[in-house]
C-alpha cells in the first residue's frame, strides 16, 4: 500500500507545473541534441548543469534525465536520414534506417524508432520500478567491503567491454582515477598531484573534465572528419510512417529480445547505454533466417537496437538510485550534479527521499509519454533541425561549453582545466581510447579509496574482510572472471590477426 | 605492401601510457603508503600508476604496427577551437562578455580551410546578446557584460 501511496504522490508531484515544464523541456531539448550530430546526451547535460543550480533538486533532476533519454529518441532521426549517428548509441542504427531512407521508406524507419524505443523505455520503467526499492533495501546491509567490489565489478566492466581493446579501458579507468586523487586528501591533508597549485585543492571539477572529453573533443573531431552525406530528404507524411504488416510481424520480437538485452545492460554497472544497441543487432543477424537482408533495409535492424538503447537508458538508473554507483558516464554527471544539490546518492536515497525517486519515475512516465508526440506528429520540424550547418552550430556549442564550465564555480581556471581535456580527448578519440571508463575512474577511483581504507580500518588490516562477505566475495570473483575472459578473447585475437598477417606476408 | 618503419601510432601511445603511469607512480611513492589497517594517501595512487604503467608497457610491447589505423592529426581546426576557448577566457576577464564572445567565434571560426565570416559575425552578434541576457541578467553568472581591465 505504501507502494501505491509513493507511485500517486510521485505522480502529485511529477505533474505539479514547474517539474512537467521542466520534463517537457528536458525532453525536447533531449530530442533537440539527440538530432543534431555531434552533440550527445554528456554534453548537452553538462552544458545544462549551470541552469539546473537554480531548480529544486527534483526538478533539475528530471530535467536532466528527460535530456539522457529523449536524446535517445532524437538520435535515430539523424542515422536514418543522414546516415550519421546522433549520438554514439545510434551508430547501429545507420546500418539498416539508412538504406531504408533511400528506399523511400524513411516514415516507417522513423515511426518504427520511435515506438520501439517507447516498448524498450516503458519495460525499463517498470523494471527500475519493482527492482530499485528492493536493491536498495539489500543494499542498505552494504558495508564497505561489498560497496568497494561492486565498484570494482563496475570498473572492470566499463573497461572490458566499453571499447574494442580491454587493455586501453583498463588504462583509462586507472588515467581517470588519478586524475579524481587530485587535490586535497581528507584523511591525510596531503596534496596529491597539486602541482603547487592552490586551485586544484578541491580536485578537478567534474564538470570541466566531462565537457573537456566530451564536448571539446566532440567538436574537434566532427570539425576533422567532416565528410557531406546526401541528405534524404523526402517529406514525412504521417501516412508514410504507416507500416505494412509485415513490417510489424518483422519487428515485434527483435523489440522484444532488444528491450530485454537493453535492460540488462542497463542494470550492470558500467555499462550503460553503450554496447546494448550492439549486441542486440549482432543477436538478431544471427538469429534472423535470412542474415543477408541486413545492412540493406532490414526492419529488425532498426528495431532491435532502438529498443535495446532506450531501455539501456532506462535501466542505468537502477544501480545508480539504488546504489550510488553510475551505470554510465552520463549517471556519472547525474551523480555529480545530486551531490551538487547536497543529496547523497545511495541506497538510502529512495528510503529517506522516497518523494524524489518516486517523482522521478513518474517523470519517465510522463516524458516517454511526451516523447511519442514530439517524434510521431512532431517529427517534421526535426527533420528541419537536420539542415542547421554545422559552421553556425560548433560555435554555439563552444560558447555553452564555456559559460556552463565557468558557471560550476564561476572559475576561469575550470574552463583551461576543460580546455586541457579537451586537448586530451581529442587525442584519445584519435588513438580509439574509449572515453567513457576515464569518466567513470574518475568519480569510482576516489570512492573506492574511501572504502577501501574505511573496511581495511575496521578489519584492522585485514584483507580477508573482502572474501568474508559472500556479496563482496562474488563481486570480485566475477570481476576476475571478467578480466580473464576478456585477456583470453583478445589474446586470440591477436594470435588470429598474426596468424592471418604471416600467411600474407608468406 | 611497404612496411611503415617506426613506432605504430599503438606503441607509441603505449608509450605514452607508460610514461605517465610511471611518473604518477614514483609521485605518489613521495606521499605516505601508510600500513595495511591504516592506508596512506600514497597507496592507491601507486597502485593506479602502476596499472598504468602495465597496461601502457603491454601495448608498447604487443601492439602491431601492421594492425594499426594511420593516423593523422589535423592542426588547424584544434587550434583554432581551443585558441578560442583560451580567447574567450581572458577576453571576458578583460573586456566582458561581449568581447569574450566575439574572440571565441571568430577564432572558432577559422578551424575550416575557408571560413565564412559573415555567418560567424552574426553568429556571435546573436551568441553575444542573447548570452548576456540569459546568463548574466537572467541567471545571474558573475561575469562582466562590457568592462575595460
Amino acid at each position: 500500500m505504501a507502494y501505491l501511496n509513493n507511485l500517486v504522490a510521485g505522480f502529485q508531484t511529477a505533474l505539479a507545473p514547474a517539474p512537467l515544464l521542466f520534463c517537457l523541456l528536458g525532453v525536447t531539448l533531449g530530442t533537440f541534441v539527440g538530432v543534431l550530430p555531434g552533440i550527445g546526451a554528456l554534453a548537452a547535460i553538462s552544458m545544462l548543469l549551470p541552469i539546473t543550480f537554480y531548480l529544486e533538486p527534483s526538478t533539475a533532476l528530471i530535467m536532466l534525465a528527460g535530456i539522457y533519454y529523449g536524446a535517445q529518441y532524437g538520435g535515430s532521426t539523424a542515422s536514418i536520414l543522414l546516415n550519421t549517428p546522433g549520438t554514439v548509441t545510434q551508430a547501429v542504427t545507420c546500418l539498416d534506417g539508412y538504406p531504408m531512407a533511400k528506399a523511400g521508406r524513411a516514415g516507417v524507419a522513423l515511426l518504427t524508432t520511435t515506438i520501439t524505443s517507447f516498448v524498450g523505455g516503458s519495460f525499463a520503467i517498470l523494471l527500475l520500478m519493482l527492482l530499485a526499492p528492493v536493491l536498495a533495501t539489500v543494499a542498505l546491509s552494504f558495508g564497505s567491503p561489498e560497496y568497494f567490489s561492486v565498484m570494482l565489478f563496475g570498473l572492470v566492466i566499463a573497461s572490458t567491454l566499453s571499447g574494442e581493446a580491454p587493455l586501453k579501458g583498463f588504462a583509462m579507468v586507472a588515467l581517470g582515477a588519478l586524475l579524481g586523487f587530485v587535490g586535497l586528501d581528507a584523511n591525510s591533508a596531503t596534496m596529491r598531484y597539486t602541482f603547487g597549485y592552490f586551485e586544484l585543492a578541491d580536485g578537478l571539477n567534474l564538470v570541466a573534465v566531462a565537457m573537456g572529453l566530451f564536448g571539446i573533443a566532440e567538436v574537434l573531431v566532427n570539425l576533422i572528419g567532416k565528410q557531406e552525406t546526401p541528405f534524404v530528404s523526402q517529406r514525412i507524411t504521417l501516412r508514410s510512417m504507416l507500416p505494412t504488416r509485415q513490417d510489424v510481424r518483422q519487428s515485434v520480437m527483435p523489440t522484444v529480445r532488444g528491450t530485454i538485452i537493453g535492460s540488462i545492460a542497463g542494470v550492470l554497472p558500467g555499462t550503460g547505454a553503450a554496447i546494448a544497441p550492439f549486441v542486440s543487432y549482432a543477436t538478431e543477424k544471427r538469429l534472423s533466417p535470412t542474415p543477408e537482408r541486413f545492412g540493406k533495409g532490414a526492419i529488425e535492424g532498426i528495431a532491435a537496437p532502438e529498443a535495446s538503447n532506450n531501455a539501456a537508458a532506462q535501466a542505468a538508473f537502477v544501480p545508480t538510485l539504488s546504489l550510488g554507483i553510475p551505470g554510465d558516464a552520463v549517471m556519472a554527471i547525474m551523480l555529480g550534479a545530486l551531490m551538487i544539490h547536497g543529496i547523497v546518492p545511495g541506497p538510502q536515497l529512495i528510503t529517506e527521499q522516497p518523494a524524489l525517486f518516486w517523482a522521478l519515475i513518474a517523470s519517465f512516465w510522463i516524458g516517454n509519454i511526451i516523447l511519442l508526440v514530439l517524434n510521431i506528429p512532431m517529427i517534421g520540424v526535426w527533420v528541419r533541425v537536420l539542415r542547421i550547418p554545422y559552421h553556425i552550430l560548433y560555435p554555439v556549442m563552444l560558447f555553452c561549453i564555456c559559460i556552463g564550465v565557468y558557471s560550476t564555480a564561476n572559475s576561469m581556471v575550470d574552463v583551461f582545466v576543460a580546455l586541457f581535456f579537451g586537448l586530451v580527448g581529442y587525442f584519445m578519440l584519435v588513438l580509439r581510447f574509449p572515453t567513457a571508463p576515464l569518466l567513470l575512474g574518475f568519480l569510482l577511483g576516489p570512492l573506492m579509496e574511501v572504502h577501501l581504507r574505511r573496511a581495511l580500518m575496521i578489519s584492522q588490516g585485514d584483507p580477508s574482510t573482502f572474501v568474508s562477505s559472500p556479496i563482496s566475495a562474488a563481486f570480485l570473483a566475477l570481476s576476475l572472471l571478467v578480466v580473464v575472459l576478456s585477456a583470453r578473447s583478445s589474446m586470440m585475437a591477436a594470435a588470429a590477426r598474426r596468424a592471418a598477417f604471416e600467411s600474407q606476408a608468406g | 605492401m611497404p612496411k611503415l618503419s617506426g613506432l605504430s601510432p599503438d606503441r607509441l601511445a603505449g608509450a605514452v601510457v607508460a610514461m605517465v603511469g610511471a611518473a604518477a607512480f614514483v609521485a605518489a611513492t613521495r606521499y605516505d603508503l601508510g600500513s595495511m589497517s591504516n592506508i596512506g594517501p600514497g597507496a592507491l595512487p601507486a597502485a593506479a600508476g602502476a596499472i598504468l604503467f602495465v597496461c601502457g608497457a603491454a601495448m608498447c610491447i604487443g601492439g602491431e604496427p601492421e594492425s594499426a589505423p594511420p593516423v593523422r592529426i589535423v592542426w588547424r581546426p584544434v587550434l583554432a577551437v581551443l585558441g578560442g576557448i583560451a580567447a574567450w577566457a581572458f577576453a571576458t576577464q578583460w573586456f566582458g562578455l561581449i568581447a569574450g564572445t566575439f574572440a571565441l567565434v571568430l577564432l572558432a571560426s577559422l578551424a575550416p580551410d575557408r571560413p565564412r565570416w559573415r555567418a560567424a559575425l552574426a553568429t556571435a552578434a546573436v551568441l553575444a546578446a542573447l548570452g548576456s541576457l540569459l546568463f548574466v541578467r537572467l541567471l545571474g553568472i558573475p561575469l562582466p557584460i562590457l568592462s575595460w581591465l
